[in-house]
Formats: C-alpha cells, structure tokens, sequence
C-alpha cells in the first residue's frame, strides 16, 4: 500500500469545481474520482483506501459537515480536506473537532491544497498500516486460550514468571509453558513485543 | 324776404288766372297750348317781362300754337318736368344740366347775353359786399354771415360755392351762417345793403342792373375778389359758365322742337340785346356739379367719410367709443385669457415636474431596494463569483504542472484551456446579470406573464442559493398578464424568498422545502411564499413593514417595506400572516389581473 495506489474522492455539487479539482489533481499524478452529492458518495464510496475525501462544506440537502459525521458513525476513517468559501470559524472549529485534516478556503492556493492531499493520504497510509497491525495482532490474541492471553497481558506489564505464577495461582512450570506458547502464537520474541502489539490493538496493560 | 312771399303768390295766382283765360282763348281759336317753364329767378312779374318778347316771337313764327309762359322756382319746374306739364324749359345752366341727368332734357338754344361777347361765358356769380367791408379775398369769407338764394341756384350760389371751396372755404362749414333767400334774387343785395349780412351770392352782373335801374346807389356795394374776364361787361367773383339754354323735353315733339329751335335761331335781338344762337357746351357745368357734388354728383357726397362725419359724426362717436369699448373689453379678456393660460401651463407644469420628482424617487427607491437585496445576497453572490474563479484557478495550475512536469500532451492542455475559457464566461454572466438588476434605470411597466416572471425569479435565486429548496409547480397551461415592470416583481420575489430562507436557516433547516403557490381569485392573482422558518414574536408583526425593521443582523430592514410599496402601486397588497401550527410564515401577495384590451 502506497501514495501511487490513492484515490482522491471530490465531492462538491459544482460541476465545473469538480472538474477543475480533477484536473488539477490529475495534473499532480493523483487518481480521482468525482461525486457531485455527498448522497452520492455514500452510495458509490466502496471502502476503497489509500486516499482522502475533498469536500464543499456547502451543498444541498446534505453538508459537508453532515457527510463527516455520517462517515465517522460508520467508522469509515478517510481523512477529510474540506473546502469553503465561506471561511467561517465555527463551521472550520466543528469539522476539525470531528476530525477533519484540514479546513481551506477557496480559493487556495494549488500548493496549498496540494500538500493538504498528499498529507491526508500519508496519514490514511499511516491509519490503514497501523490497522493492519492491529487487525493482524487482534487475530493473533483471538488464537490464544484464556490463560495465555492472561499470561500475555501480565507479559506486557512487564512481570517476571515468579509473579505471575503467584498472582494466576499456578506453578512457575506452567508459567513457562504458557509463556512459550503465548510468545510462539504471536509470532514474538520479547515481553516488550507483546507488550507493543498488545497496544496496536488499543488495549491498555493493567496497571501493576 | 317772407314780406315778399304773398306778394309772389299773388302773382303766380294771377299767372294762373291768365294762364286758364289764354287757355280758354286758345281753344277757342283751335290752337294747340305749348307751355314754356321758365325759372322765375327774379320773381313771377319779371318772368311775364323779361321773356315776353320770346313768346310774342315765337306765337308769330309758329301760328299753330299757342305759346304760354309758366314761372317756377327750381323746384317747382323740376317738378312740372316730372309730371310732363310743360312742354319746353327755360332756366339757367345749372338747372339744365342737372334736367339733362335727371329727365333726359336737351337744348335746342342758347342765350346770348348783351354783356357777353360769347354765349359759352356769359353766366356767373358775383359776392357782394358792402363797400365799406373789410372783405377783399374769397377765403376773408371764412366766419361770415352769407347769403344765397338757394341751394340749387345756379348763378345765386352754385357757381360761388365751387371758388369758396378752390378758395379753401368750404361753404356748406366754414361759414358762420349760411342763409337761403329764395326769389327774387333782389333781396340778397338789399339785405348785404342793410347789413343784415356780410356778403351775398348774386348771379353775376345782377348788381350792375340794379345800379342802372336805380334800386341801388352805385357806391354802396361791391363785388369781392372780382374777375375781369375780356367781353364780359359785369364784375364777378367767378369763372364764367355758358349762358341759359332753351330746352326741349323728351315728351315734347319733335316736329314742334324743330320749329321752335328754327325760330329761336331766326329771333331778331331784343331792344336789350338779347338772342338766341345755337347751343353752347355745359361741360364746363358738369365739371362744378362733381366738384361741389351736387346735381348728378350728389351721391358722391353720400359716400365721402368727410361727408359721413358730418353728417352722423354723433353715431360714428357712439360707434367709435363701442369700439373702443369693445377693443378694450377684448385686450381685457385676451390679458386674462393669456393669464389664466400662464397660471394653468404653470399649475401643468408644476403637477408634471412633481410628477417627475415622485417617479425619480420611486425609481431611486426602487434601486435602494434592488441594492438592498443585492447587499443581502452579497454573501451569496460572492460564492457563486468564488466558484468559477476557484475553477480557473485550478485549471490553470494544473496547466502549469503538467507543463512543468513534461507531460506535454494536446488534448488535457487544450481541455484546461477550454474550462478557463468557459468558466471565465459563467463569471462574466454572473456579473452581468447583478449589474442589469442593480443597474439604476426607469421603471417600465408593461404586460408581463406572471407565471414566467415569477419563475424567472424563483431560477435565479436558487442559482444564487444551492442550499434553498424551493417548490414551484404552476399551472403552466395558465396565462396570468399583469401590468407591471418585471424586474420589480422579480425584486419582491427575490426579497421573500431570501427573507425565507433566511428565517429557516435560523431556525437550522435550510433545506426544508420553501412552498410558493399561484392562484387565481377573481381577476386577482394571488401568490404565497410560505417558509418553515423561525417565525416572527408578535412584537415583530406590528413592524413588519415599517423601513428599517429589521431582525437579521446583517439586514438592512428595507427588502419588506419596499416590497409592499411596489405590490401596493401596481394596485395589489402585501400582509404576512403566521403558519396555522407549524413553524414558520406565510407572506401572501395579490397583483389585480391586467384588464384585457380590444384584440387579447
């Protein structure tokens, strides 16, 4: 997965914007893909990533805004460039609380925008990368028995087999063998390993 | 002088008695009577005298009749012409002449007078004055008491009259008093003698026999501004006319005229010298009758404006001043008239100039309203100018990329260049169409279909406002003509629906529908904008339309006033009422269906 494999998606109800967006986008070496409703989008949009969305704040029926929120209930992660002609505050402070990338006013400056795409589609990069990991490390802690995964966890707090021994109430041969196990199914070699992909998948070590 | 009238009566009574004795005797001798009319200018006896001899003379040579001898004044022989009672005439020159206009006389003879060397200038007057007088000129005459024997004498006054008047003294005027005697012409010279005047008009050499005869004494008189004239043997105060013609009438036969004339011409001269030769000219006599005007020229003087001065210089004073009057009263009127004129063009010009005044401040209002609109939709206006520029923008720079990057390509190049141009296009069209709605122009009311108007509008101001939603569905099969100026229906729809829009942004449903609806009630049309908005508190109702109200913080508060103020001079309404229920308001307005004329 990489920037050559992105797709930019321009949703604004303006066609002429849209096409113009295409064509400097296309000029830049980027894929695009144009929708002239946030509807639109939503019905044709097929999960495809790398790639950010460009969106108007300012179209009928459904916003831009409205669109975000829309994405971000259905844990659809595509970073959002919007733009405005508007250039108002409060509209710009509420996208980027709900997590837009970036907020420009058009006109902008082509370079503006430009390095607005490409940042965007880094960070999908970045996302999408860091969800592989956690995907992978989340099927591989789903192939531990309860146990191992215990014993993982206390792992990636960092115990050493003697306390975990005593707190799972279980003898330190046990230990070992869990241990064994736990580090041949995930595929590491450390407590500090287990201890990071634990933390790809969100979960936070219990405190000791 | 009426001392004298009995007496000349008296005479012509016994002329008469004479006259119907000599009848008798005629008829008794189987004679025919031919009666000779003779002016009696010095009285009836001296007729019988002076012109008996003639008669003797010519009751010898033509013994077949019998020749009588009649006198008359001038009148009175006039008068026997007339009524064919005397067969021949007698009389001076002047009555002649005017027999000869009048009654077809003619002359057969003239006298020839012993003092006259030639019949043709034998007659004229001599003014008489006392010796003593301090008269010498004819014009001295001017302011003196004269006397004449009568209008129609010829040598008594006539002749006189013609060189007062060369003289420059107007007879008839001029004089203090001008007296008419009558015959016998004696009286004249006796009266002047007495003083009982200053001067008298005689016929000429009168005075001179009067000395002869003794009737006078020689120094007493004289003749004022006397002529010698060679071969006249009298002093007068005139030129000299032809002497008295014989003459024959037109009854009188002609056999009978040809004797008498023969024996007139064969009459031996009297004891006194007198004779009878063949007729002179009494030109010379028409000549003083058109210049005095008189006789045959009589209506000359009818018609002089002098004449007419004279003679009703009282009416034509009365006539002058109704004229003036009515001069005066016309100028009078014509001032007024003009007056009322100049005050009546100015009261036009006046109520044509306020007339103005109002349509420049309407049509001055009228474009404070467009701008007003245009100044609320400035956000609006200016995303939609955003939108082509921003396009260009990025065409164009993605133009310069691909140029920098080597990708050199005809056919995308030429695609950018294409958009610029079309984009550059939208911009200007976006320019053009605010400016023709801001542009300041006269209001020009005219038939417009209302449904097409009103969708005009309803077009631009979604283009204006992607957001806003607005449901229109007219009747489109419908014909709705109103007298109105379009751009100003297109003003009051446009401020509505951003007054719409407005309330359901604030109200935070933008895309709520804005229902416009088009009815037709009673040759009115009615048209309803009706919003889902915020609404209005009552407060807000009772300033609705008042300018400068206003409840949106960037509104200016003129969109409705202005509005109502162009529905209400197109003879419509405009009110708002609130929605039954729901959220929102309703602002209804009603425009009155165009009468239709003649050909629609």
């Amino acid at each position: 997965m990489n920037e050559r494999d992105a797709v930019i998606f321009v949703v604004d109800d303006d066609a002429a914007m849209r096409r113009s967006l295409a064509y400097l986008f296309d000029s830049a070496g980027w894929r695009v893909e144009l929708f002239d409703s946030a509807h639109d989008f939503l019905d044709r949009y097929g999960g495809h990533v790398p790639g950010c969305l460009v969106l108007d704040v300012r179209m009928p029926l459904m916003s831009g805004l409205e669109l975000q929120q829309t994405l971000k209930d259905h844990g659809v992660r595509l970073p959002i460039i919007f733009l405005t002609g508007h250039g108002d505050l409060a509209m710009a402070v509420q996208a980027m609380k709900t997590g837009a990338c970036d907020f420009l006013e058009k006109p902008c400056k082509d370079q503006v925008l430009l390095d607005a795409v490409t940042r965007a589609v880094r960070r999908n990069i970045e996302d999408c990368r860091i969800s592989t990991q956690s995907r992978a490390a989340q099927t591989a802690l789903a192939a531990l028995t309860a146990r191992e995964r215990e014993v993982a966890e206390l792992m990636a707090a960092g115990k050493p087999n003697k306390i975990i021994a005593r707190e799972l109430g279980i003898s330190d041969k046990t230990v070992q063998v869990h241990r064994r196990n736990t580090m041949e199914k995930l595929g590491v070699h450390s407590a500090a390993e287990i201890a990071r992909l634990l933390m790809t998948t969100g979960i936070e070590p219990p405190a000791p | 002088m009426l001392s004298l009238r009995p007496l000349y009566r008296f005479g012509l009574f016994l002329i008469g008695m004479a006259l119907l004795l000599q009848t008798f005797h005629a008829d008794a001798s189987n004679a025919t009577t031919v009666r000779i009319g003779v002016l009696a200018y010095r009285g009836a006896e001296a007729v019988q005298e002076d012109w008996s001899y003639v008669r003797n003379w010519l009751d010898a040579t033509i013994p077949a009749h019998r020749f009588v001898l009649l006198d008359f004044d001038q009148a009175g022989l006039t008068r026997a012409v007339r009524e064919q009672t005397i067969d021949f005439v007698i009389t001076n020159s002047g009555h002649y002449v005017a027999l000869e206009n009048s009654d077809g006389a003619s002359r057969i003879a003239t006298i020839e007078s012993p003092w006259a060397l030639s019949p043709r200038q034998s007659i004229g007057s001599a003014i008489v004055v006392r010796s003593d007088a301090h008269l010498h000129t004819l014009a001295d005459l001017a302011g003196k008491h004269v006397l004449a024997v009568g209008a129609d004498a010829f040598g008594g006054y006539q002749i006189a009259a013609r060189e007062l008047l060369e003289a420059g003294v107007d007879p008839e005027h001029d004089l203090a008093d001008l007296q008419f005697t009558g015959f016998p012409i004696q009286n004249i010279v006796h009266a002047v003698r007495a003083g009982r005047a200053d001067a008298g008009i005689v016929r000429a050499c009168l005075l001179e026999q009067m000395i002869r005869s003794g009737e006078i004494g020689a120094g007493e008189l004289r003749v004022l501004a006397p002529i010698n004239t060679k071969g006249f043997r009298c002093q007068t105060s005139s030129r000299l006319y032809p002497d008295w013609p014989f003459v024959v009438l037109r009854h009188t036969p002609a056999e009978l005229s040809k004797q008498v004339a023969i024996a007139l011409l064969r009459m031996p001269r009297t004891a006194d010298g007198y004779s009878w030769t063949v007729p002179a000219d009494y030109h010379v006599v028409d000549e003083l009758f058109r210049e005095l005007k008189i006789g045959p020229y009589a209506y000359l003087r009818q018609w002089t404006f002098e004449g007419l001065l004279r003679l009703y210089w009282g009416w034509l004073l009365l006539i002058l001043a109704l004229l003036v009057a009515w001069a005066m009263h016309t100028v009078r009127v014509e001032h007024l008239v003009s007056l009322r004129t100049r005050e009546l063009r100015a009261a036009q010009e006046e109520q044509h100039r306020m007339a103005e005044e109002a349509r420049l401040r309407q049509s001055t209002l009228d474009h404070a309203a467009r701008l007003a609109i245009l100044g609320e939709m400035a956000s609006a206006i200016a995303h939609e100018l955003n939108q082509p520029l921003a396009a260009i923008r990025n065409f164009a720079r993605g133009m310069a990329r691909r140029i920098t990057a080597g990708r050199l390509e005809p056919a995308p190049l030429l695609d950018g260049t294409g958009e610029i141009v079309a984009q550059s296009e939208r911009a200007a069209s976006i320019i053009r169409n605010i400016r023709a709605f801001a542009q300041k122009r006269a209001s020009e009311q005219k038939s417009v279909d209302l449904i097409a108007v009103l969708g005009e509008a309803i077009a631009l101001f979604c283009g204006t406002h992607p957001q806003a939603h607005v449901s229109w569905q007219p009747d489109t099969t419908q014909t709705a003509k109103v007298m109105a100026d379009p751009l100003q229906i297109q003003q009051v729809m446009l401020n509505l629906l951003k007054n719409a829009l407005d309330a359901q942004q604030t109200a935070g449903h933008a895309h709520e529908p804005i229902e416009v609806q088009f009815r037709m009630e009673a040759s009115t049309y009615r048209i309803t904008v009706r919003d889902s908005g915020c609404g209005l508190e009552p407060e807000q109702f009772a300033h609705l339309f008042e300018p400068f109200f206003t409840t949106k913080p960037e509104g200016l508060g003129l969109g409705l006033s202005l509005s109502k103020g162009i529905i209400e001079s197109l003879g419509g309404t405009l009110f708002a009422v609130a929605n039954d229920g729901n959220a929102g308001l309703t602002v209804c307005f009603s425009l009155p269906e165009e009468e239709p004329f003649g050909g629609a």
